[in-house]
């Protein structure tokens, strides 16, 4: 009994939303699109534009929120593991050796939604008090 | 004209370094600059003379044309003051730095046209001061103005091997050709080192590869690379081989970086390196410290002997206001033959020549 305590708390604790955990953010994706979950592995790959395709088929198209805002900072925090500023260095590096460069920003969170809506291949991230209009859909985001 | 082409392009560099937004437009532009002020005791180094100058700087404007998500245009243009060295007389204010095409399939990337050369750590970004923990990228490995060249006219791949393991490898091979400014030493009619005189000489055949071991520590990788080359002409005419080894770790506690690396060419062997500590004594505020060395080896003189060709140690303190923009100051102080005066050569007294920079850093 014990042993089935514990298992469902550490289960519990490894599928719980990072949202909560880091009472943040929520992920969003176009409607369009069939995941439901992505871990913070995959988010921070995406994010990074080390992950181009969604399993149909469509590009991935990340969209970041500006650098000052506080929800980016718990965004990074969690998913990369990085500071804003330190993910700034990783696109310069990118950048500035020809590479890649950052995903595309918007200003809000309500034009991180309209993007995502209107994007089929669209991921964001917006305050856990944004509204979502129909769509846009959650991702649970797993550890 | 060069004082206002070079105002221009520092003006306009400055007007956009501002902490963009992200842009997603299909033409994107980025840029850096880096200006820096130099003086120097003893001698004159890498163009930092005693009474000191401003007329040092590197800056780039990069043009990104995003035609799709795996295909796109890089056009960069850059431009570069080294004060009074002899190596930048005739160089262009602008120069077309890179313009290639790039394609991206799944985790191969391939260019053509004029493209960043893969080697080392630093090579891709030795002229970004945001980038750098010191003024450049250390001397005696990675070069300036001679010997070097930073990009290659022709074609190069790039892989991901075993991309979703905590081990990776990031394989990338290059080819074509380009132009290298040597460094020549005159002699005055008694047999003494007068001038140093830059010639600039075809490079064909260049061949090259680099490959980076990613481990699970994130921020610490490992390299190797190699390439062979053709120099067409001049006082080092004939093919030259180099290969070279990288340590890369970079930590919230401290960087830690060394590499070392070995040129064969006709009749001399050179072999260069440096150990790089970098600690965090604040949030912002960082202390560096680099140790390099460089020996010449004349390959074919009897008894092959060994000459000592330069030894620097640097320290500095840099101030990162923001990932783009940073403040540096640093001393040298070096004992070789790089300095441009007084001139020497192998078999005379080696020069001892300190200098500081000051600089601060911007990019966009």
């Amino acid at each position: 009994m014990k042993f089935a305590i514990l298992s469902l708390v550490a289960l519990v604790g490894l599928v719980a939303p990072a949202a909560a955990q880091q009472g943040g953010y929520i992920v969003i994706v176009n409607d369009a699109n069939s995941v439901s979950a992505l871990t913070t592995e995959e988010l921070s790959k995406i994010f990074f534009k080390k992950a181009q395709r969604w399993p149909n088929g469509n590009d991935v198209v990340p969209v970041d929120l500006p650098e000052s805002a506080p929800v980016r900072e718990a965004f990074s925090t969690a998913v990369h593991g990085k500071s804003v500023g330190a993910v700034r260095a990783y696109w310069q590096q990118q950048i500035f050796s020809g590479r890649a460069v950052p995903p595309a920003e918007r200003p809000s969170d309500e034009q991180v939604v309209a993007f995502v809506r209107t994007t089929p291949g669209a991921i964001g991230y917006v305050s856990t008090g944004a509204t979502l209009s129909p769509g846009v859909r959650r991702v649970q985001v797993v550890r | 004209m060069r004082n206002v082409l070079s105002t221009g392009l520092v003006v306009v560099t400055l007007a956009l370094a501002t902490p963009a937004a992200a842009q997603e437009t299909k033409l994107q532009v980025h840029g850096y600059l880096t200006q820096a002020y130099g003086a120097a005791h003893g001698g004159s180094f890498l163009g930092i003379p005693e009474a000191g100058t401003a007329d040092y700087r590197t800056a780039a404007l990069q043009l990104r044309y995003v035609m799709t998500a795996n295909d796109q245009f890089v056009w960069q243009f850059s431009h570069r003051r080294l004060g009074q060295s002899p190596i930048t007389v005739g160089e262009p204010e602008l120069k077309v730095d890179w313009l290639f095409y790039s394609r991206q399939m799944g985790n191969l990337d391939l260019r053509v046209g004029r493209l960043p050369i893969p080697a080392g750590i630093y090579n891709e970004v030795r002229d970004v001061g945001v980038l750098l923990p010191l003024y450049r990228a250390p001397f005696d490995f990675y070069l300036e103005g001679a010997f070097t060249s930073e990009t290659v006219d022709g074609v190069s791949a790039g892989y991901h091997l075993f991309a979703d393991s905590p081990w990776n490898v990031e394989l990338a091979v290059y080819g074509g050709r380009y132009d290298m400014t040597n460094s020549n030493i005159e002699y005055d009619s008694t047999g003494t080192p007068s001038a140093k005189v830059p010639e600039v000489v075809n490079v064909d055949n260049a061949l090259g590869t680099q490959i980076w071991l990613n481990t699970p520590v994130e921020g610490v990788r490992a390299g190797v690379g190699a390439s062979r080359l053709d120099v067409q002409s001049g006082n080092f005419e004939g093919k030259w081989t180099e290969r070279h080894a990288s340590l890369d770790a970079r930590t919230r506690w401290a960087t830690v970086q060394a590499e070392y690396r070995r040129f064969a060419l006709p009749g001399i062997g050179y072999t260069a390196g440096y150990v790089y500590a970098g600690v965090p004594v604040a949030p912002k505020v960082k202390l560096h410290g680099q140790v390099e060395f460089s020996n010449l080896v004349l390959t074919t003189a009897p008894g092959a002997p060994r000459f000592d060709y330069d030894r620097t140690k640097t320290f500095g303190a840099s101030y990162t206001f923001r990932a783009d923009l940073v403040v540096k100051g640093e001393y040298h102080f070096t004992n070789g033959y790089w300095a441009d005066a007084p001139v020497t050569d192998i078999g005379f007294a080696p020069a001892k020549v300190s200098y500081f920079l000051v600089s601060f850093s911007t990019s966009f």
